[in-house]
């Protein structure tokens, strides 16, 4: 999910600006300066580089972000958070992916965690620190930062699969994994078709969802604001958004029937390949390994 | 409550209000249940990234609701599993419990309205389910115990923490004590309190959503919405479960005889298509040529295998749509019909595992070579049509029918598109029906035929009087008074060139997704500037960055250099007194009738709402109640259009103000505007991909990857750059070679 309002598909040139016939103005103001802002957030985004990570088949690191979220609710410790740190921080490594692809949280939710922190402290009790003379009790501080940083572990193992997976392979990797629910006669299948296409429409309704809020930004700003009005609002908004929505779905169910009908979702039959069992086996003993550990 | 009365429907009305049907979902039910879970997806991340925004969780039942009223249970599951998943891969196990909640909420407020439960039944079903979900809730928090236990610990710490920075104010610590012992209690006794405000919180959202959604659902019965492509019932049979199996006959779509075939579609008053008979040989390029409206969609459909109301199609075999050797049809929505995610999925996508398709070979054919493993929400228009044509001929259908292909692509895209088409029938073998609007697509064709309110027209004249062709005339010299003439008449509109500056754009650069590896520049340096009363048309093919322009010039971008001034302050800061139309009209168009929604964008009273649509050639009286839903893609745009006006905008920018619209539409929205450019003086900037809308305009500016690369007054004369290019429906009396039949 990116946030480009239509068609931004251009080539990457570089040059500057040829103004044409620009405005007096333009001589006398001063230089542009780029203008610092936060960087946006880039939602199922692949970093498009190769490596062993990206090769690997879509259903293994599902697998393996399932693995270490039981790992790490089953044994929330430091030491377990140790060592999945090394192990994600390995993981991004190998598969190359820069620090710039990192979402930078909104500042409210580090207010929010510092204000969680303080908290904590104000509890005081064991352990205690000296920190020239004064004594400080640290309470349970230590547990609170291994939440967060648990926490933030399990958002970066999913992370690393939006990063490394190209979008297309989770559908079939679905249906895969969900082979053996056929024997309960469940529609696995069918559910991986759905899957697919809701992966695929997902651009195009943040599009779409982003026109919307900007056509009700441009609107006047009804008097009197109250709670009411406030959920009108946004009841008309997701009115709009369902019945376009709606009709996309119509749109898109005539092009299946246009295509004979649902059969193949990917060109690309990819499957568990040995490499796959070596990493499942990797993730197999770091998570497993980690019980052995002294908590 | 009058829905859901005519259900099951008379024969022939297929969509889903027809007899329910069983077995494996069909087209409609899955994709609504695909595209209504990635709804209640992005709700739910929303609701978890924006502080202020969580009020977006409870929303997110609303769709699932829909899905549930409009479809079976079998689609509310396979939306619920795709919503989870997809949501699991954004962001983890965190919003997984949500997502599952809200469908299973609005599943139920669905399935209510469905089978058309009273509140009592509502109730009941919200007390049923809502235990189970909580001791669902209660063996979760039981499986994961440690961390359970960890956070109960670290949430009791918190408040202890909290508690004595409070107590520190002497008179609240009297009122704290309980307090506390409330919340040791509580997280004590999770396991009852979890469980029990997950079924209170069922019980309640279910009821609700069950009663505040009457009003939507009501609301998206009135859309006609259908499957116009469902094949004939003893098709379906045969393409259902076992789709491609070898028993099913050849397919044998071509050569085709309709023998007086009138079309009706359910509701409607007049035949789509009225006794047409015509036949169509094998490996020719047929063009169908007619308005909106003239029946050349449902000829299309006809051809493509639905059954027609009265009369006969003749054919040699099955129509085997979507079949390999069969029919092959591709429609005007770029984006809808593209269904895989990269552009070698969408390839193959539907196809038997059996079927070999050279994916590369096709993507040369069609002029996308190398982009197999490019993802398809990177495709422009133009690229996505083409895409479409090559997943049709991965079939190697004997018939190909585009229905209005070149409608959303611009001109270059258009021209590639048509030759494609002509080459078809000589190097593939296919037989092409290419159903089309525009005039000069016609050229090469092996016949043609004219459509005029679903009949067909007995000789192929060509547009008799050309009724758009003069209007546009009118446009041109209405809109461009020369400067002889002068604009003289209204105050505020000075001479079209000596204008004050009223809308600057300096030096605005911008990149989406900046400093992150998925950069993209859309402008680059582009300076600009608009004069009060100035008609100013903005030009660029897809991917020059016009749209990211419209979004700065309207002040609901802030570029990431530059800055963009109306009257010298920053047009962010003043949102609103720039309008922007936008290309979809129906984004715009938010409110549940014509009148509402004129009256809410342009923040006026009635009267001044229905002067607003008489302005834009609208009937006020007529349209005023009518449901947004029912409008035609001409009338919606120019309702927004009435909105935007009626709030006495400074400029007034649109964006592809003619894409997707026939002649008569383009000339009443492009007389309107001229209308209001003389009247007013009103300073227009449009944006499109190509020059027809430059009639309204004085100036022309070329974008080109995200630069000015051009700036030239338009004027009428010889060295108009525009001035060559064909009208929207030709000149006419021109002749088509080839096409006398």
């Amino acid at each position: 999910m990116t946030a480009a309002p239509g068609d931004t598909r251009s080539q990457d040139r570089s040059g500057a600006g040829v103004g044409g016939e620009v405005p007096a103005s333009g001589a006398t103001t001063p230089p542009v300066r780029p203008r610092r802002r936060r960087r946006e957030i880039v939602l199922l985004r692949r970093v498009e580089v190769d490596s062993p990570v990206h090769r690997l088949w879509a259903g293994t690191k599902l697998l393996a972000v399932v693995a270490v979220s039981v790992t790490v609710s089953e044994d929330p410790t430091w030491a377990v958070a140790g060592v999945l740190a090394v192990a994600l921080l390995a993981v991004g490594r190998l598969a190359r992916i820069p620090s710039a692809a990192v979402p930078r949280l909104p500042v409210w939710v580090w207010i929010g965690l510092v204000a969680f922190a303080g908290f904590s402290l104000a509890a005081g009790g064991k352990p205690y620190v000296h920190l020239g003379g004064a004594r400080l009790g640290l309470g349970d501080l230590g547990l609170y930062a291994l939440i967060l940083v648990v926490s933030f572990e399990l958002l970066a193992a999913a992370a690393l699969v939006g990063w490394t997976t190209a979008l297309g392979d989770v559908g079939p990797a679905v249906a895969t994994l969900g082979r053996p629910l056929r024997v309960l006669r469940l529609p696995v299948e069918e559910w991986a078709v759905a899957v697919a296409l809701c992966v695929r429409s997902l651009p195009l309704l943040v599009g779409e969802i982003r026109v919307l809020i900007a056509a009700r930004r441009l609107r006047p700003k009804p008097s009197g604001r109250s709670l009411t009005r406030l959920a009108d609002d946004g009841l008309e908004v997701l009115a709009t958004a369902v019945s376009v929505a709606v009709r996309r779905a119509a749109e898109m169910g005539e092009a299946i029937t246009a295509r004979g009908g649902v059969g193949e979702v990917t060109a690309r039959v990819a499957g568990p390949a040995r490499r796959d069992l070596v990493a499942l086996a990797l993730v197999l003993v770091v998570c497993g390994g980690v019980w052995l550990l002294p908590s | 409550m009058p829905e859901q009365a005519g259900w099951p429907t008379p024969p022939g009305g297929g969509g889903d209000r027809a007899p329910t049907p069983s077995g494996p979902l069909q087209p409609v039910e899955l994709a609504t249940a695909s595209v209504l879970a990635g709804v209640t997806v992005i709700l739910v991340l929303a609701g978890w990234l924006i502080p202020h925004a969580s009020g977006l969780i409870g929303l997110a039942v609303v769709p699932m609701a829909v899905v549930a009223h409009r479809h079976r249970p079998r689609a509310v599951v396979a939306s619920t599993v795709a919503a989870v998943t997809v949501a699991f891969l954004v962001a983890g196990t965190g919003p997984v419990p949500t997502v599952a909640l809200c469908a299973a909420v609005g599943g139920i407020a669905g399935q209510a309205h469905r089978r058309q439960w009273r509140w009592p039944a509502v109730l009941g079903a919200g007390l049923a389910c809502g235990p189970l979900f909580g001791a669902a809730a209660d063996l979760a928090l039981v499986a994961f115990g440690p961390l359970r236990r960890l956070t109960i610990r670290n949430l009791r710490d918190s408040w202890d923490g909290y508690a004595r920075l409070v107590g520190t104010i002497r008179p609240l610590r009297a009122y704290l004590r309980p307090v506390t012992r409330v919340v040791h209690s509580s997280l004590h006794l999770w396991w009852a309190l979890i469980p029990a405000v997950i079924a209170v919180v069922t019980v309640v959202a279910t009821w609700t959503t069950w009663y505040y959604i009457r009003g939507l659902l009501r609301r998206l019965d009135r859309m006609p919405v259908e499957d116009r492509l469902a094949p004939p019932p003893e098709e379906t049979t045969s393409r259902r479960g076992g789709a491609h199996r070898e028993n099913v006959a050849p397919p044998g779509p071509v050569p085709v005889a309709f023998e007086e075939v009138s079309v009706r579609y359910p509701g409607a008053s007049v035949d789509a298509l009225a006794g047409v008979s015509l036949r169509m040989s094998p490996r020719e390029r047929t063009v169908v040529l007619g308005p909106n409206g003239s029946g050349k969609s449902t000829l299309a459909r006809v051809l493509a295998g639905r059954a027609p109301s009265s009369g006969r199609v003749v054919r040699p075999g099955p129509v085997g749509l979507g079949r390999p050797g069969g029919t092959a049809f591709v429609s005007q929505q770029p984006e809808s019909q593209v269904l895989g995610v990269r552009v070698a999925d969408d390839l193959v996508w539907g196809l038997p595992a059996s079927w070999q398709v050279d994916v590369d070979a096709l993507l040369d054919t069609v002029g996308l070579s190398g982009l197999a493993a490019r993802e398809t929400s990177t495709l422009s228009g133009g690229q996505l049509q083409r895409l479409a044509l090559a997943s049709a001929l991965a079939r190697r259908p004997s018939l190909l029918i585009a229905d209005e292909v070149t409608a959303m692509v611009d001109s270059s895209g258009r021209e590639e598109i048509v030759s494609l088409l002509a080459r078809l029938p000589a190097d593939h073998g296919v037989s092409v029906v290419q159903v089309t609007h525009r005039l000069e697509e016609v050229a090469g064709a092996d016949s043609l035929r004219c459509l005029d309110s679903g009949r067909l027209l007995a000789a192929p004249r060509l547009l008799p009087a050309d009724p758009a062709g003069a209007t546009s005339a009118t446009v041109r010299s209405a809109a461009n008074p020369t400067p002889a003439a002068g604009p003289g008449g209204h105050p505020g509109r000075p001479g079209s060139r000596g204008g004050e500056a009223l809308l600057v754009a300096d030096r605005v650069s911008h990149t989406y997704a900046d400093r992150t590896p998925w950069a993209q520049t859309a402008l680059r340096g582009v300076s600009l500037s608009v004069r009060a009363g100035e008609g100013l048309l903005v030009v660029g093919d897809n991917g020059s960055g016009k749209t990211t322009l419209a979004w700065v010039l309207a002040g609901l971008l802030r570029p990431t250099e530059g800055e963009c001034r109306l009257r010298g302050a920053p047009v962010h800061r003043q949102v609103g007194s720039v309008a922007l139309a936008f290309q979809h009209a129906r984004l715009q168009v938010q409110a549940a009738t014509v009148g509402a929604d004129v009256r809410a964008a342009g923040g006026v009273d009635r009267s001044a709402g229905e002067e607003a649509l008489t302005r834009l050639g609208l009937d006020a009286e007529l349209l005023w109640d009518r449901p947004v839903d029912t409008l035609s893609g001409g009338q919606l745009r120019r309702v927004a259009l009435a909105g935007l006006l009626a709030s006495d905008p400074e400029v007034l920018l649109l964006d592809e103000p003619l894409a997707g619209l026939d002649a008569e539409s383009r000339d009443a929205l492009l007389s309107a505007v001229a209308d209001l450019r003389n009247r007013r003086g009103l300073t227009v900037v449009v944006i499109s991909h190509d020059s027809e809308a430059g009639v309204v305009c004085d100036r022309v500016v070329r974008l080109e990857r995200g630069e000015v690369v051009e700036d030239l007054p338009q004027r009428a004369g010889a060295d108009d750059p525009l001035a060559s290019r064909p009208s929207p429906t030709g000149p006419p009396g021109t002749s088509i070679p080839g096409a006398a039949r």
